[in-house]
């Protein structure tokens, strides 16, 4: 319990901390918004009864073993606790309560994260970890700062390169020129490293001229419709221009503060933001696709943003006596990165196979073939080709047996 | 509360400064083209080496090629001429009509391709539908709702079926029973209907400056590098071979151009005084169009397309002309419905009559007529019995003999043909449709025949 009570205290003394803490609630919130405005997603996923496991897990349909009726228990408390912590965080001096209910609702919230890997996000990422780190790590005010500064320069990092810097995003956003684009992607990168970067320093000068920079370019984002991810930002740089105003108070005020507590260890926030820099630097380096430290390193590192793949999926529903080339509406809502993610599609049309052979007397099977061009590595490959997709012998991981042929992986 | 001095220090501003040239350096590294006018998407695109492989990767092959089974106006020099060596009876009778439920709501078929294995309906999108010559469904195939291209005619051979749409979507299926053999997205946009040649499906495609014929393995669906572009201002080709000559008539608009067939050089081309309808009808070193001017026009092929004559039809043409040989005429509808005749040989306009045609067909054949009528309608032994044969008034189709344009018969069918018919020994098979906007199959079959085949039948059912 010490580790609790020593947490408590350090959000106690600090007024900044005191309001992150309701910040992240609404973060929570937030999140679960947008799970719920995409049908329920946690649960709907678990309904679909295919399970899409974590990359350090080989098997995960026991995660789904969860009878529904809990997980929506699960689910709806996960909001309303996120809710209370919201209110008693921000709205009164109650920290001991608001940070029991933190606890409860990231609790309630990572059970759900980590049913499905369709739900990971980005935004799911940053929420996850900062709750965590807050609740958990000692020395939170340089762990937040100095996290929120990496969430930045690692998102800056992940778009330096030609599928983001192409300006596609941009131009599905908003009707600009592709130069104008091209020079607005660059922008953002340039933004978010040095403007981020610049806000490790002390010195007024630099701070807020990198939050104004980047406090801007969210704003931009905000206004281009990328909602959920601009308003963690904004949250998050309205607490580290709390944090820097109390800063500067404190060092105003210096003779007068308590020290009767030792200041908390670095330590711990130090290997936390080196395990977060290792994930980053991951796609960098070479190590095997299937070590154990990919696997695990994996999970902490961010989805590149832009739609760093394209992917061409023909799909032929063949029926007794006619075929007919369809489009497979995807079932489940995922980020933009997972798009072309060939384990999805497979699940996709395990699913079509489905409503196909209960809407259909006379349908047979799917036939279908996902050729998929990565702009960031500039390959394309055949992900796979398979004749028929609705044979039960199928799994995603014995494809290759079931011809025409397959390659899972390039 | 940690507290750290505002002072910054001169290794972290060299740090950040070393940072912020490794930000630069990474954009850079990323989009070389940033300051160039040059777009990086485009440049992205070029190394996109699976876009033209096949479904599957390696498609099943058949162990040889077979026999090309259709082709529009009956063969690739497009006279539009009886494909049956055996001389025809004038007396037809609708043995047999099957009404077709294609069972596809509001089906509108804008090609129809056919062979003896019976006919292939795509509409103008989507739905490609093979039905027996006895009006049975035999399957059908479907693009993808949302694609954009249209529909171009079905190609056949014994074994095969190749559906080619306009934004490049290639499909080869078995004509037995609809089974994918193999697709392919050339992603190119094809301006005309393409048309297979030896081993090739010949694709005109889109290119920058004009056409460029794309050539597709039959077999296998792979793309050949070869593929000369045509340098041409409109895109709607036609293609017809001059086998005398051994080259491919290319006709855009009033521009004709021959090309070697084997190594797709320009070998002479030839412009006309005005655009031309439907394709260029090739026979021997003649080669004879029909225009928009209301001219039948004859070039030499042997003279690098040297114009030998120009004849007036008074009306624009709707179709290319017929050429009947031995005889030497020329026959071509005209947007009035009438039917000129023209001596192939002068130019000369021989008779011109007005067949009323109120059918969507407006296509005149040509096909030979037994002995017994030769004498009957003043015809010449020497001309082997070659008469024209045309789409007339309602739902029916005329004969005329080619020296004075005399109606020899009027075959009744029951609904109004669309194409021309599928010639087949003692038979024509029409597909027409109804007045109520059904299609139908109707088998014309000659008198005598017709007799024999319902004796056979009764007898057959008194066995029975």
């Amino acid at each position: 319990m010490e580790i609790f009570r020593s947490n408590i205290w350090e959000i106690k003394k600090s007024g900044s901390l005191k309001t992150l803490g309701g910040i992240l609630a609404l973060f929570h919130i937030a999140q679960f918004y947008f799970w719920n405005s995409d049908g329920r997603l946690p649960i709907k996923l678990v309904q679909q009864g295919l399970p899409m496991c974590w990359s350090f897990m080989e098997r995960c349909e026991w995660l789904h073993s969860v009878p529904i009726g809990l997980l929506t228990s699960v689910y709806y408390a996960y909001a309303v606790f996120a809710a209370m912590a919201a209110g008693v965080l921000l709205l009164t001096n109650w920290v001991v309560l608001g940070y029991i209910l933190l606890v409860i609702g990231s609790f309630f919230g990572l059970t759900l994260y980590f049913q499905d890997l369709r739900l990971s996000s980005n935004e799911g990422y940053l929420i996850f970890l900062f709750s965590l780190c807050y609740l958990l790590i000692p020395s939170k005010h340089r762990l937040m700062r100095r996290l929120t500064i990496s969430f930045f320069v690692a998102h800056g990092l992940s778009e330096a390169a030609a599928d983001w810097l192409s300006g596609i995003w941009y131009m599905e956003h908003f009707q600009v020129p592709v130069k104008l684009a091209e020079w607005l992607a660059a922008m953002s990168v340039l933004v978010q490293m040095i403007g981020a970067a610049a806000m490790l320093f002390r010195d007024g000068r630099y701070f807020w001229t990198g939050w104004l920079a980047l406090f801007f370019y969210t704003c931009l984002h905000l206004y281009m419709g990328d909602v959920l991810a601009s308003c963690l930002a904004i949250g998050s740089l309205l607490y580290l221009a709390f944090d820097e105003l109390e800063l500067r108070k404190a060092e105003r005020e210096y003779i007068y503060q308590s020290f009767i507590r030792p200041e908390p260890s670095f330590v711990w926030a130090s290997l936390v933001l080196l395990l977060f820099w290792s994930a980053q630097v991951l796609p960098f380096v070479s190590i095997a696709r299937d070590s154990g430290v990919r696997k695990v390193l994996s999970v902490l590192t961010l989805h590149p943003e832009a739609a760093n793949e394209d992917c061409e999926q023909k799909t032929f529903a063949v029926f007794k006596s006619r075929i007919e080339e369809i489009e497979i509406v995807p079932q489940l809502s995922r980020q933009p990165a997972m798009f072309c993610n060939p384990y999805l599609r497979y699940l996709d049309l395990k699913g079509t196979c489905k409503t196909l052979k209960a809407s259909h007397a006379d349908f047979v099977t799917l036939s279908s073939v996902l050729n998929i061009r990565n702009f960031r590595d500039k390959t394309s490959y055949r992900a796979f080709e398979v004749q028929d997709f609705c044979s039960s012998k199928l799994t995603y991981r014995n494809a290759g047996e079931v011809q025409w042929t397959m390659n899972p992986e390039k | 509360m940690d507290y750290e001095s505002r002072k910054v220090k001169w290794h972290w501003l060299l740090l950040f400064i070393l940072h912020s040239a490794a930000v630069v350096y990474l954009i850079f590294k990323g989009n070389p083209l940033l300051y160039s006018h040059l777009e990086l998407r485009s440049s992205l695109t070029v190394s996109d080496s699976k876009s033209q492989t096949t479904i599957p990767t390696n498609p099943e092959v058949l162990d040889k090629l077979s026999e090309i089974t259709f082709v529009p106006r009956y063969n690739l020099s497009r006279t539009a001429v009886d494909t049956i060596a055996v001389p025809r009876s004038k007396d037809y009778v609708e043995f047999e009509k099957h009404s077709l439920n294609l069972g596809v709501p509001d089906f509108l078929a804008n090609h129809i391709s056919y062979d003896r294995s019976g006919f292939y309906f795509v509409n103008t999108s989507q739905w490609a539908i093979a039905v027996s010559p006895g009006g049975e469904v035999r399957w059908k195939y479907a693009f993808k709702k949302s694609s954009a291209g249209s529909l171009l005619p079905a190609l056949l051979d014994e074994r095969l079926i190749y559906l080619v749409q306009s934004d490049g979507q290639i499909v080869c299926l078995d004509k037995a029973n609809g089974s994918l053999r193999w697709a392919l997205n050339l992603k190119q946009k094809v301006v005309a209907p393409p048309i297979l040649w030896n081993d090739q499906i010949l694709i005109p495609t889109k290119a920058t400056t004009g056409v460029q014929l794309r050539m597709v393995k039959r077999l296998n669906g792979r793309v050949m590098e070869e593929s000369p572009v045509i340098e041409v201002k409109q895109p709607n080709v036609d293609l017809t071979y001059a086998d005398a000559l051994k080259v491919m008539l290319v006709t855009v608009g009033t521009k004709v151009i021959a090309l070697s067939p084997t190594t797709w050089s320009v070998q002479w081309t030839q412009t006309l005084t005005d655009p031309a309808v439907g394709p260029a009808v090739a026979s021997g070193t003649q080669i004879f169009f029909a225009t928009l001017g209301a001219k039948v026009i004859k070039i030499d092929g042997s003279k690098k397309g040297k114009l030998e004559w120009e004849a007036d039809i008074q009306m624009p043409a709707v179709s290319a002309p017929v050429y009947l040989p031995v005889i030497n005429r020329l026959a071509v509808m005209d947007t009035n419905g009438a039917i000129s005749a023209v001596d192939a040989k002068t130019g000369k306009i021989l008779w011109r009559v007005a067949s009323e045609n109120r059918n969507p067909a407006n296509e005149v054949w040509g096909a030979r007529i037994s002995g017994k009528y030769i004498e009957d309608y003043q015809m010449d032994w020497l001309h082997k019995g070659w008469t024209f044969w045309s789409p007339c008034a309602d739902s029916r189709v005329c004969i005329y003999t080619p020296n004075k344009g005399q109606v020899v018969d009027r075959l009744a069918l029951s609904g109004r043909p669309l194409t021309l018919p599928l010639p087949l020994e003692k038979r024509w098979v029409f597909i027409s449709r109804q007045k109520s906007g059904g299609y139908t199959i109707s088998h014309l079959v000659e008198e005598m025949e017709a007799k024999r085949l319902r004796e056979s039948q009764s007898s057959n059912k008194t066995v029975d």
